[in-house]
C-alpha cells in the first residue's frame, strides 16, 4: 500500500518544484497529475477504511508525542472528491487562465491549497488542524486576490479579516481545550472534556464551531463569502464552492461532534443551518450578478448539509454526505460555465448574457442541467440528495426539523426562480441573426461535462454510494 | 410487457427527437415523421395495453423501496386519453408547425411531457408518482417556453406556481412516508384510516392543494391564462385539453383511493359543512368567475383558456358530489372538454395558420374563405356551451343532475349561471372569427390542407358521437367507478336509465334534427333570402362600404366591459399573485441588507454570533 | 490574593476583547490590522498562561529535577508556530491594505464597500 502521508506530501513537493522550474508546462502537468494519482490513491485506500478507519504512523512516532494522522471512510471518500474536483479545476485552468499571467504561481498556490485540505481530513490533532485551516485560508486569500483588481482586494481583504477572528477564537478553543486535557490529540480532547465543567466546554465549543466556521462559510459568519466567491476567478470559485466549504464543514462538524460531544450544540447548529440556508437563498433572489448569485446559493446549500448533519442521526449524515457531492458537482460546474460567460461577454451582469444561449449553445445546456440539478428535479442526482435530507428531518422528528423541511422546500421554489430567470435570459431570441458559435474551449469544457455528468448521471452511481455511504456518515461521528 | 413499451417508447422518442433538433431548420420533415410514427406506437400500445389493467410491474429500488407502476382502470382511460390527443395533436401540427426552427425542441419536449404524463397516471406508489410528478411540471415548463420571449416570461409564471406545487408536493410526500413509514398506496390508505385527525388534515392540505394548482382551480389559477395563451397554438390546444387535468387525475387518485372517502368526509363539522362542500364552493367559483373573465379576452386562445379553467369547475362540482351520477359528469366531462377544445383551438390554428392572427378584434367573415374551420368550432363551441346533440351536454347535464339531488341548490345555480357566461363567450368566438364582414385583407385567405383538416374532422366526429351515444363512453366510467368504490352508473347506449329521469341522447338528438330540418325547409321553402355582397348592407343606420366597415367584431361585449370592468380590473387573485411575489422580492431585498460591505459590521456579526450561541447554549444546557 | 496566573489569564483576555474590538470599531484598514495583531499577542500570551507553572523552570531536564516543576513546553511550541503563522497573515494583509490604498485611494473601511448585497 502506498502510504496516505503522500497526500500531503505529494501536492507539497509538486509546489515546490514547481516554483523551481518555473515553468508552465510543467506546472500545468505537475498539478494534473498529483490530484490524478491522489485520487488514485484514495480510490484503493478506501476499500480497505470501509470496514475500519486506518492509523497513519508519522515519522515512527506514536500518539501522544507524534502528531495522530488517520484516514476513515469519510476522509477516502472526501479526499477523493477533492482530487478529483481538482484535477477537473486544473484542466480548466489550462485554457481559462490567461497565458503567462503568472500561472505557475498560481498553480502553486492551487497545490498548497490542496495540502491543507488533504491535512484537515486526514489530522486528528487539534492543533495540527489549525495549522492546515490557517494554510487553507492563506492560499485562499491569496487565490481570490488573483485579478489584483479592486473587487478581488477588497474581496480577499474582508475574507482576511473575518478568517483572522475566526483563528484567534479557534486558537482560544485550542487553548481552552489543552488545559483541561493536557494533550491536542483530538480522541483525548473528547475523553477530558466529558468530565469538564460545561460552561467551560460550550464556550470552547462554540468558539470552535465559529472559528472553523468561517471557512465553512456557516451563518453568520459568512458575510466574506459572496464577496470572495464573486471576485475570485472562476476556476477558484468553483473549487472554494465546490469543494473548500463543504470540506470545512464536515471537519467542523465532525470534531464538534466528537471531540466537544460533551455538549450537545446540535440543536445550535440546526438554528444555524436553516437561517443560512433562508438568508442564502432569500440574498440570491435579487442578484443581478451571476457569480454572486451562485455564491448566495453556496450558502444556503451548505446550510442544507449542516441542517442534515445536525439532525443527529445516521439517515442525517449520510443524506447530508450526498448531497454535499451533488453540490460538489452542481456548483463547480456552475461557477466554471459562468467563467467563460464572463470570458465571452466581459460581464457579470446576467442581463448581458441575453442570448448567449445561441452563441454557447452546449455551455448554457449544461448550465441547465447543473441548475435543474441543484434545485433537486427528477431524476437528476440533486432530487434523490435532496429529498434524502427531508426524509432524514421528517425521520428525526421534532419542531426544529419541521421547520427546516419547509425552509427548504420554499427555498428551492426561490432558487428554481432565480436559476431559470438565468436561463431565460441565455436563451431570449438572439439579437442579430445567428451568431458564431463560440461554446467553451475543449478542456474546459471537457471537465464542466465531466462534473455535469456527475450532477446528472449521479443516480445511477446511488446504489454503489448507499454501500459506502454507511461507514462515511459514521465518519462524522467517530474521531477513528 | 405494453406498460413497459408505454413508458420506453415516449423516452426513446425524446432521446432521437432530441438528436434530431439539428435536422429541423433544414429538413423539417424527419423530426415530423419520427414524432408522428412515435405518437402513432404510443396510442396503438396504449390501446393494447388495456389487457394488461391490475398487473404490477416493479422498476428501480430507491431509498430501499422498489418503484412501481401499472396500469388500473382509471390510468388506463388517462393513458388513452393521452395517446389519442397527442396523437391527433401531432398530426395537426405535421401540418401546422411551419416555423420549426422558432420550436427546434417541440417534439422532444412533447415526448418528455408525454413520459411524464404517463408515468404519473400509472405510478402505483407515492414516489414514483412524485417523481413523475416533477418530471412532467418540468416538462410542462420545457413544452410552454418555447418561442417568443412573451412565452418565456409566460411560462417563468407556470414555473413559480408548479415548483410551489411540486415543492408543497413533497412536503406531502415527505409527511406521509415518515408517518406510514412507506411509500406504498395501500399501507398509507390503511394508515390513514387509523390516523389522528391532525395528521390526516396535514397530510390532505399537503397532497390535495398541489393537484388544486395543476387543475387550476380557484383562487390558484392565475398562471394559466398567460402560461397556455402564448404558447405554439397547437400547444395551448394540446395543454388546454389535458395538461390541466393531470392536477384533477391526482385527486381522483388520492381522494377516491388513497386516503378514501370516508377518511375525507371525516374533516368537517358536519355532514353539510365539510371538506367536500369546501371543493364545491372553489369549484363553483372557479366555474364562474373565469368563465365571465373570458368574455372580455380579445384573442381567441386567451379566451379558450379561460374557459380551461372554468370547465375544470365543471369537472370538480361533479367529482366532489362524489356520487354517482356527479363522478360520472366529471369524468366524462374530462374527455368531452379535451375533444372540443381541442377542436376549437385546432380551428383556431387553422385561421391563424392562414391569417397570421388571433386577434378577434381583427377576425371576422371568414365562414367563407374556411368552412371547415367554421364547422370544427362550431361543433366545438355547441359542446362547450353544453347544448344537444354535442357530448358536452350529456356531461353537463349529469353536473347538474347531480348537484340538484345531492342537496346544491346554489352550487346548481352557479353552475347553470356560469353556463350563461360560457354561451356569451363562445358565441362572441364564432362571430368575432367566421361571422360578420370579412375584411378585405383575408379575401385570398383559403382552407388549410387535408393533413391539417383530419384532426378537425376526427374530432367533429367525435363530439357529435359521443354525444348522442354517450354510452360508448359511459362504460368506461363504470369500469372505473367501481374502482373508485363508487356505484356504477347504469348507462344506456343514448344515456342513462334511472328512477330521477332517464336522458336519451339519441331521441334528443332526433329531435334536434327534425327541428333542424323543419327549420330549414321554412327557410328555404319561404324564398325570402337574397344573397348580397358584403357592402351592400347596413347596420344601425349606417351604410357598410369598405371605408366603413362592420364594427361589432371591435370590443364585442364592450357594454358588458362597462359593467364589470371595475370587478375585473380589481380581480383579488392577480393583484395578490403579484403581490406575494413583490413581498419575497422586498424580504429578499431587506434580507440582503445583511451583507452591508462594511467589515466593521461582519467582524461585529461575528462576535454576536459567538455572544448568542453561547446564550443558547445556556439554554439548551 | 490573586495569583500571577490570573492576572496572565485577565491580561490576555483583555487584550483579545481590546483587539477584537478595534476590529468592531476601527475604519481605518490599518487600525483594523493593528487590532487583530493585538488579538493575536493575547492569544499567543493565553497559550503561554496556560502552559505556565507557579515557580517553574526551563522544561530542559538536568540531573535531579522532575518535570512537575517544569512549565509545559507544549504551548510554547505552539505559540511559536501560532507567531509564524499571524507574522504571515500580518504581512499578506498589510501588501493587501497597500494594493487596496493603490486602485480606491482608500483605507476606510466605510468607504471599501463596492461589494455589498
Amino acid at each position: 500500500m502506498v502510504s496516505p502521508m503522500l497526500f500531503i506530501i505529494a501536492p507539497l513537493s509538486a509546489a515546490f518544484i514547481m516554483i523551481l522550474f518555473n515553468s508552465r508546462v510543467i506546472a500545468l502537468g505537475l498539478s494534473l497529475l498529483v490530484p490524478i494519482g491522489l485520487a488514485w490513491l484514495g480510490l484503493s485506500w478506501l476499500p480497505y477504511t470501509l470496514g475500519a478507519a486506518q492509523p497513519i504512523l508519522v515519522a515512527s512516532i506514536p500518539a501522544p508525542l507524534g502528531i495522530p494522522l488517520s484516514i476513515d471512510a469519510l476522509g477516502a471518500g472526501m479526499a477523493i472528491l477533492v482530487a478529483v474536483s481538482a484535477a477537473l479545476v486544473v484542466l480548466y485552468s489550462s485554457s481559462y487562465m490567461k497565458k503567462g499571467h503568472h500561472e505557475v504561481r498560481y498553480y502553486t498556490v492551487v497545490m498548497i491549497l490542496l495540502t491543507s485540505a488533504f491535512g484537515l481530513v486526514l489530522t486528528r490533532d487539534i492543533f495540527n488542524l489549525f495549522v492546515f485551516f490557517e494554510i487553507l485560508c492563506i492560499s485562499s486569500y491569496i487565490l481570490v486576490s488573483w485579478e489584483q483588481d479592486g473587487a478581488a482586494l477588497e474581496a480577499s481583504f474582508k475574507y482576511m479579516v473575518l478568517g483572522s477572528i475566526g483563528s484567534t477564537f479557534l486558537l482560544v478553543s485550542i487553548a481552552l481545550v489543552y488545559r483541561v486535557a493536557g494533550s491536542l490529540a483530538m480522541a483525548d480532547v473528547a475523553t477530558a472534556l466529558a468530565t469538564a465543567p460545561r460552561g467551560y466546554v460550550a464556550f470552547a465549543a462554540v468558539t470552535f464551531l465559529f472559528g472553523v466556521g468561517v471557512e465553512a462559510a456557516i451563518f453568520p459568519v459568512n458575510t466574506w463569502l459572496p464577496d470572495a466567491h464573486s471576485s475570485a476567478p472562476s476556476s477558484i470559485s468553483a473549487i472554494l464552492s465546490g469543494f473548500v466549504i463543504e470540506l470545512a464543514l464536515v471537519v467542523a462538524f465532525r470534531v464538534l461532534n466528537t471531540a466537544f460531544a460533551a455538549v450537545d450544540t446540535l440543536p445550535l447548529v440546526r438554528v444555524v443551518a436553516i437561517a443560512g440556508v433562508i438568508v442564502g437563498e432569500m440574498a440570491a433572489f435579487g442578484q443581478k450578478d451571476l457569480k454572486r448569485m451562485l455564491a448566495y446559493s453556496s450558502i444556503s446549500q451548505i446550510g442544507i448539509m449542516l441542517f442534515a448533519f445536525s439532525l443527529g442521526t445516521q439517515a442525517g449524515a449520510q443524506a447530508g454526505l450526498q448531497h454535499l457531492l451533488m453540490h460538489a458537482g452542481a456548483k463547480s460546474a456552475l461557477f466554471l460555465i459562468a467563467g467563460y460567460f464572463i470570458v465571452r461577454t466581459g460581464s457579470r451582469l446576467i442581463a448581458d448574457y441575453a442570448g448567449l444561449g445561441h452563441r454557447m449553445p452546449v455551455s448554457a445546456a449544461l448550465f441547465g442541467f447543473a441548475a435543474l440539478s441543484l434545485v433537486g428535479a427528477p431524476p437528476l442526482l440533486g432530487f434523490f440528495t435532496k429529498f434524502q435530507v427531508l426524509s432524514a428531518a421528517g425521520a428525526a422528528g421534532g419542531f426544529t426539523a419541521w421547520l427546516g423541511v419547509a425552509v427548504i422546500l420554499f427555498g428551492t421554489v426561490l432558487e428554481t426562480v432565480y436559476l431559470f430567470r438565468v436561463l431565460r435570459v441565455l436563451f431570449a431570441p438572439a439579437a442579430s441573426g445567428s451568431p458564431a458559435r463560440a461554446d467553451m474551449d475543449w478542456p474546459a469544457l471537457a471537465a464542466v461535462a465531466l462534473f455535469t455528468a456527475l450532477v446528472v448521471f449521479g443516480a445511477l452511481l446511488l446504489p454503489t454510494l448507499s454501500q459506502m455511504i454507511g461507514p462515511m456518515a459514521d465518519g462524522l461521528a467517530s474521531l477513528l | 410487457m405494453y406498460t413497459q413499451a408505454l413508458l420506453l417508447l415516449p423516452l426513446v422518442g425524446f432521446g432521437v427527437a432530441f438528436l434530431l433538433q439539428g435536422t429541423v431548420k433544414r429538413s423539417p420533415a424527419i423530426v415530423k415523421t419520427w414524432a408522428m410514427l412515435g405518437f402513432a406506437a404510443i396510442a396503438a400500445v396504449a390501446a393494447l395495453a388495456g389487457a394488461e389493467i391490475g398487473t404490477l410491474y416493479e422498476g428501480p429500488t430507491v431509498f430501499g423501496s422498489v418503484l412501481t407502476y401499472g396500469l388500473t382502470d382509471l390510468s388506463w382511460w388517462f393513458v388513452l386519453l393521452i395517446a389519442g390527443i397527442t396523437a391527433l395533436t401531432t398530426v395537426f401540427t405535421l401540418g401546422s408547425l411551419r416555423y420549426a426552427d422558432d420550436y427546434p425542441m417541440y417534439y422532444a419536449w412533447l415526448f418528455a411531457k408525454v413520459f411524464g404524463m404517463i408515468g404519473l397516471v400509472m405510478s402505483r406508489d407515492l414516489l414514483s408518482f412524485f417523481i413523475m410528478w416533477e418530471i412532467m411540471s418540468w416538462a410542462t415548463y420545457l413544452v410552454m417556453q418555447q418561442g417568443r420571449d412573451e412565452s418565456r416570461k409566460a411560462a417563468q409564471g407556470y414555473l413559480v406556481y408548479a415548483i410551489s406545487a411540486g415543492m408543497i408536493l413533497l412536503g406531502g410526500v415527505v409527511f406521509l412516508r415518515t408517518a406510514s413509514g412507506s411509500f406504498e398506496f395501500a399501507v398509507i390508505t390503511k394508515f390513514v384510516a387509523g390516523a389522528d385527525l391532525g395528521v390526516i388534515i396535514t397530510a390532505i392540505v399537503l397532497v390535495l392543494v398541489p393537484f388544486l394548482i395543476e387543475a387550476a382551480v380557484y383562487p390558484t389559477h392565475g398562471w394559466l391564462p398567460s402560461a397556455y395563451a402564448s404558447s405554439e397554438t397547437t400547444m395551448t390546444a394540446y395543454l388546454s385539453s389535458i395538461s390541466t387535468r393531470m392536477g384533477l387525475f391526482g385527486l381522483i387518485l388520492f381522494v377516491f383511493n388513497v386516503f378514501g372517502l370516508d377518511v375525507i368526509d371525516r374533516i368537517g363539522i358536519s355532514a353539510h359543512l365539510n371538506l367536500r362542500t369546501l371543493l364545491l364552493v372553489l369549484a363553483a367559483l372557479t366555474a364562474v368567475l373565469p368563465t365571465y373573465t373570458a368574455l372580455f379576452q380579445h384573442d381567441a386562445k386567451r379566451l379558450l383558456t379561460w374557459h380551461s379553467i372554468g370547465q375544470g369547475g365543471y369537472m370538480l362540482l361533479g367529482l366532489a358530489t362524489a356520487s354517482t351520477l356527479g363522478t360520472a359528469g366529471g369524468l366524462m366531462h374530462i374527455f368531452n372538454y379535451m375533444t372540443y377544445v381541442a377542436l376549437i383551438i385546432f380551428s383556431i390554428a387553422a385561421v391563424e395558420y392562414r391569417t397570421g392572427t388571433t386577434n378577434l378584434n381583427k377576425l371576422g367573415g371568414l365562414i367563407t374563405r374556411q368552412p371547415v374551420a367554421f364547422l370544427g368550432m362550431l361543433f366545438g363551441i355547441i359542446g362547450l356551451a353544453g347544448i344537444p346533440p354535442m357530448n358536452g351536454f350529456v356531461s353537463k347535464w349529469f353536473i347538474y343532475r347531480s348537484l340538484i339531488l345531492g342537496g346544491y341548490p346554489f352550487v346548481a345555480l352557479a353552475a347553470f349561471i356560469a353556463t350563461v357566461g360560457t354561451i356569451m363567450s363562445v358565441y362572441k368566438l364564432i362571430h368575432n372569427t367566421f361571422l360578420g364582414q370579412l375584411p378585405e385583407r383575408y379575401n385570398e385567405v383559403r382552407e388549410v390542407g387535408w393533413v391539417m383538416q383530419l384532426p378537425i374532422w376526427v374530432l367533429m366526429a367525435v363530439v357529435f358521437a359521443t354525444g348522442v351515444f354517450p354510452g360508448t363512453i359511459l362504460q368506461w366510467i363504470a369500469r372505473i367507478q367501481v374502482e373508485l368504490g363508487i356505484a356504477p352508473i347504469a348507462y344506456t347506449l343514448g344515456g342513462v336509465a334511472q328512477e330521477a329521469g332517464d336522458l336519451n341522447m339519441m331521441v334528443i338528438t332526433l329531435v334536434f334534427t327534425l327541428t333542424f330540418i323543419v327549420g330549414a325547409v321554412i327557410f328555404f321553402m319561404g324564398g325570402k333570402r337574397r344573397i348580397v355582397s358584403q357592402y351592400d348592407n347596413y347596420a344601425a343606420g349606417h351604410f357598410l362600404n369598405k371605408d366603413v366597415p362592420y364594427n361589432f367584431n371591435y370590443n364585442f361585449y364592450s357594454a358588458f366591459d362597462h359593467i364589470f370592468e371595475k370587478l375585473y380590473h380589481a380581480a383579488p387573485v392577480q393583484s395578490t399573485e403579484r403581490n406575494l411575489g413583490r413581498l419575497v422580492a422586498t424580504v429578499g431585498e431587506y434580507i440582503r441588507r445583511f451583507f452591508t460591505g462594511q467589515i466593521n459590521t461582519y467582524a461585529a456579526y461575528y462576535v454576536a454570533a459567538v455572544i448568542i450561541a453561547l446564550a443558547f447554549l445556556k439554554e439548551v444546557l | 490574593m490573586i495569583s500571577t496566573a490570573q492576572i496572565l489569564y485577565i491580561t490576555s483576555f483583555a487584550l483579545i476583547v481590546i483587539g477584537l474590538y478595534a476590529v468592531l470599531s476601527q475604519r481605518n484598514l490599518i487600525r483594523v490590522v493593528i487590532g487583530l495583531n493585538i488579538a493575536d499577542v493575547g492569544i499567543n500570551l493565553l497559550l503561554v498562561t496556560i502552559g505556565y507553572v507557579e515557580g517553574g523552570r526551563v522544561p530542559i531536564f538536568a540531573a535531579g529535577q522532575s518535570a512537575g516543576t517544569m512549565v509545559d513546553p507544549v504551548p510554547q511550541a505552539l505559540v511559536l508556530t501560532a507567531i509564524v503563522i499571524g507574522f504571515g497573515v500580518t504581512a499578506l494583509m498589510l501588501t493587501l491594505v497597500m494594493r487596496i490604498y493603490a486602485h480606491h485611494g482608500t483605507v476606510d473601511a466605510s468607504r471599501l464597500r463596492g461589494l455589498k448585497w
